[in-house]
């Protein structure tokens, strides 16, 4: 039973649980970082939302500059046409003003306008009212008869000619016609006379829906506008979707400021003055009249299109956002799910090893032997007991199959108490005992074997070394037998001469001889069973009923031997002793109880005879021996004394001396000694009971020396209770 | 050795002898008075036994398992069984040791009974009788059909296992 810890190597290199482990489970994993991969899936879900709105915005942006470009180009077209328009319209009127002129100056008051209207020389379809002011203002001249005077001395477009200088064309703002009563653009030059005075003015009136009309074939939309303004920022016609104006004045615009400024063309965005639409405006000044067209679409309406665009576009992206977001919420989910399983496996792999450490600890430090077998049949693990118990070197048992497992331990077995291929069968049978012998030491081990449906470790066997308690087993039965042998001797007398005086004639003195021997036969009997009663006895108080009292040891000793009956023949036993009082502690009746224990065995091995001799002495602790008046040294340590019984008889080898104390052990096998194998037990007791020890020395053929050791007292205490040394 | 051993039973006048061993003095009281009217032989230990077995050829031996010493009763018995002129001798063991392998091995060896102690004084002086009135030369039917009545009512007396039980009153008869 010596394989426990000591035998267990505890380097760092070997591995835990022992060095017949077969595989050690890898370390437990890292930690998993789910933080990690967390951090990474959202910066790229993020980033693909950026990406996202950035295009969204960029196609946004793509769109409103397209259909900005497309209106761009469709009212530098429409500025152009208009303009043309204008200028050629412009250019007729002008023409037809200058025919006129050429004609009055000619002709005078005598020119037929309504003539030459009639016979195509004018076209009166678009220039509907021609006619001549004369210098006083007074509308003179006309295509379309003049029923009342008309004096038109106060209007623009006659006082601007009256200067000395011919102003040219001179377009005015719509005006409501007194001839016609209808708005109209009155155009008029000046009629210079050949001496160089004003003649009067020609005057046509140019009907402004013929622009608006125009305008409106333009297709601008409901909210375009398209206008034909003077630099002096009023507006000669004015489309406004569906609604037409005339003589708006606009000098308010940006138009007017920026034909102040000499612009000749341009684009912008514009707030209107007139009906607060914002529009994108283009115009376009005329090349020979002090005029401009302005086209302009509104925003509302060129960017319509857009809109929708962005529309759909924002709802795309908002849409791909989203699908963005749910993928990165789903990742999330996932990798947290597999951080928590990771996480779960770990712990419980963590636990695992810990419950494999546990068990192979147990496994290690257990002074039982195990042998595990995996599922496919081979060994798995020894531990440190089973290596020790069999001598045999765990590492060349792992990974052996059960076959030659079997063989194996067969083969260490002895023959009558072998292992076989059915033994593990059998072990796993608790309720049959299964043991064999080791051939090394005669170890006995009782063998247990447990399946279970792991594939680690599918079957374990268990060896407990009970070879102590098969000696022990094997001494109580041999004890018994002694004891019935011990018992029966003497009653083989009494029952046999209790016969005889039955059945059989005797004297008078020959039946008081069988009543002795009966008698005495039956007092031996008595003694043995007392011995088992003492030592039965000793067991079961464990000490309770001594009652240790302070003696004087030489008296005390002196009275035993005095009582001391030795065997026939011999001589009693020598006392001798120091001249101190010997002061120590003991319960008397046990005392006497050992001594005399102790004196019958040196009779009983010294059957040649020679002297026993008794002995008293004082142990100094850690001091000289049988110092006069001391005991107990200066550091209060008690000393000891000490009885020696000294026989020369046969004494005992080291290895029977080595077994005198134990149980029911007889030095004598034979039976041929009388006694129980209880007596140096019983001594042994009574001394450590009672706090001291006892020791042997014992050589072969040399007799055998008994010391027993008792706690010593003061002198004092010891001399209170001393009787004078003597005897 | 056959004529020897008759020469030395010749006397029939003589009373017959008987063999005790036995290590305790109150044990071979008691047997000498349960083979009152024998002339009862005492040895005490196993040398002594052979020294009185060869010396004075008693009739019968009363032999203990327990003996002190170095030799043993069944020592004592190999010895007997050893030497020819003992080897005839019928031997009843005597034994405080209870156990039946103890008996198989005594009459493995050639033990004729085997009696346990405590023991019946009457049941040995059967065993005895029985065994000198096998030996004997009958002198007269009605003791021998006592002995023999006797005998087969004591169940330590048969043998059948024993081969030496068996085989040795047929020689020893026809010798006598």
């Amino acid at each position: 039973m010596n394989t426990l810890a000591g035998d267990t190597p505890r380097d760092p290199g070997a591995a835990p649980g022992g060095p017949a482990q077969a595989a050690t489970p890898a370390a437990a994993a890292p930690a998993p970082r789910p933080a990690r991969a967390l951090a990474v899936i959202w910066l790229m879900a993020l980033t693909l939302l950026a990406l996202v709105a950035w295009h969204t915005a960029q196609q946004i942006e793509a769109s409103r500059g397209r259909e900005l470009r497309n209106a761009q180009r469709d009212l530098a077209n429409l500025t152009r046409v208009s303009q043309e328009h204008a200028e050629r319209t412009l250019r007729s009127a002008d023409q037809v003003l200058r025919f006129v002129r050429q004609r009055y100056a000619e002709l005078g008051s005598r020119l037929d306008l309504a003539a030459m209207v009639a016979d195509g020389t004018i076209d009166a379809v678009n220039f509907p009212q021609i006619g001549v002011i004369d210098p006083d203002g007074v509308y003179a001249l006309a295509n379309l008869p003049i029923t009342r005077r008309i004096d038109l001395s106060d209007r623009e477009h006659f006082r601007v000619h009256t200067g000395p200088e011919d102003r040219g064309l001179f377009v005015s703002a719509p005006v409501l016609g007194r001839a016609s009563g209808k708005w109209s653009i009155q155009l008029t030059r000046r009629i210079t006379r050949a001496d160089g005075g004003f003649g009067g003015v020609a005057v046509l009136s140019l009907d402004p829906s013929y622009f608006t009309r125009f305008y409106g074939d333009l297709a601008l939309g409901r909210l375009g506008v398209a206008a034909l303004v003077g630099v002096d920022g009023i507006a000669r016609a004015r489309r406004a979707g569906e609604s037409e104006a005339y003589g708006s004045d606009l000098r308010s615009s940006q138009l007017f400021t920026r034909l102040q400024e000499g612009q000749a063309e341009g684009v912008y965005v514009s707030r209107s003055p007139l009906d607060g639409h914002e529009r994108l405006l283009h115009f376009r000044r005329l090349e020979r009249f002090p005029m401009a067209v302005a086209v302009g679409l509104a925003l509302d309406e060129v960017l319509a299109n857009h809109r929708r665009t962005r529309q759909a576009l924002l709802v795309q992206g908002a849409m791909v956002s989203l699908l963005v977001l749910a993928l990165a919420a789903a990742l999330t989910r996932y990798v947290r799910h597999v951080g928590r399983e990771l996480e779960r496996r770990r712990v419980a792999q963590q636990q695992l090893h810990e419950r494999n450490e546990q068990i192979n600890a147990i496994f290690a430090l257990s002074p039982d032997g195990f042998v595990a077998f995996d599922a496919s049949g081979s060994i798995v693990h020894v531990n440190p007991a089973f290596a020790a118990m069999s001598g045999a070197a765990a590492q060349r048992l792992l990974g052996m199959t059960h076959a030659a497992f079997d063989a194996w331990l067969g083969s260490v077995c002895v023959p009558h108490a072998r292992w076989n291929a059915q033994s593990a069968r059998q072990a796993l049978d608790p309720s049959r005992r299964t043991q064999v012998v080791l051939g090394a030491g005669l170890r006995v081990l009782q063998v247990r074997a447990r399946e279970s449906g792991g594939a680690t470790r599918a079957l374990v066997l268990y060896f407990r070394d009970v070879t102590h308690e098969t000696q022990v087993d094997e001494m109580k039965s041999e004890f018994l037998s002694t004891a019935a042998h011990e018992l029966r001797t003497p009653m083989a007398s009494v029952y046999g001469f209790a016969e005889v005086l039955l059945t059989h004639e005797a004297s008078e003195a020959e039946r008081r001889e069988y009543a002795t021997i009966i008698h005495e036969q039956a007092g031996n009997m008595t003694r043995i069973l007392d011995e088992l009663l003492d030592l039965a006895r000793l067991e079961a108080r464990r000490g309770q009923d001594f009652a240790p009292v302070a003696l004087e040891l030489h008296a005390q000793v002196s009275d035993i031997l005095r009582a001391f009956r030795p065997p026939q023949g011999r001589q009693a036993p020598r006392l001798s002793a120091p001249q101190v009082p010997l002061g120590c502690r003991a319960d008397p009746g046990k005392l006497r109880q050992a001594l005399l224990n102790v004196l019958s065995n040196a009779y009983k091995y010294s059957p040649q005879g020679g002297p026993v001799e008794v002995s008293l002495s004082l142990e100094e602790a850690g001091g000289a021996a049988g110092v006069p008046g001391a005991q107990g040294n200066e550091f209060g340590q008690p000393a000891r004394v000490c009885i020696a019984v000294r026989d020369h008889g046969i004494g005992m080898s080291p290895e029977q001396r080595a077994r005198v104390f134990e149980r029911f052990w007889r030095a004598d096998s034979s039976g041929s000694m009388p006694g129980t194998g209880l007596g140096m037990s019983i001594v042994k007791e009574i001394f450590e009971r009672m706090g001291g020890e006892v020791s042997v020395e014992s050589a072969p053929g040399r007799g055998t020396t008994v010391r027993m050791l008792l706690p010593g007292v003061t002198p004092a205490a010891g001399a209170a209770e001393a009787t004078a040394p003597g005897g | 050795m056959s004529a020897e051993d008759a020469s030395g039973s010749a006397p029939a006048g003589r009373v017959a002898q008987v063999l005790v061993v036995d290590d305790q003095p109150e044990i071979r009281r008691l047997l000498s008075v349960a083979l009152g009217g024998l002339q009862v032989l005492q040895a005490a230990d196993g040398p002594a036994a052979l020294q009185l077995a060869r010396a004075e050829r008693p009739r019968v031996v009363l032999l203990d398992v327990m003996l002190p010493g170095e030799m043993d009763g069944l020592a004592v018995l190999r010895a007997l069984r050893a030497d020819p002129r003992t080897r005839h001798l019928p031997v009843c063991m005597l034994t405080a040791r209870g156990q039946a392998s103890d008996e198989q091995l005594a009459r493995g060896l050639g033990a004729d009974g085997y009696i346990r102690k405590p023991f019946s004084p009457r049941a040995v002086r059967a065993w005895v009788d029985t065994q000198l009135a096998l030996a004997a030369p009958p002198p007269g039917g009605g003791a021998t059909a006592a002995a023999q009545g006797t005998a087969l009512s004591s169940p330590s007396n048969a043998a059948p296992g024993s081969p030496s039980g068996g085989a040795l009153p047929p020689p020893r008869g026809g010798a006598a």
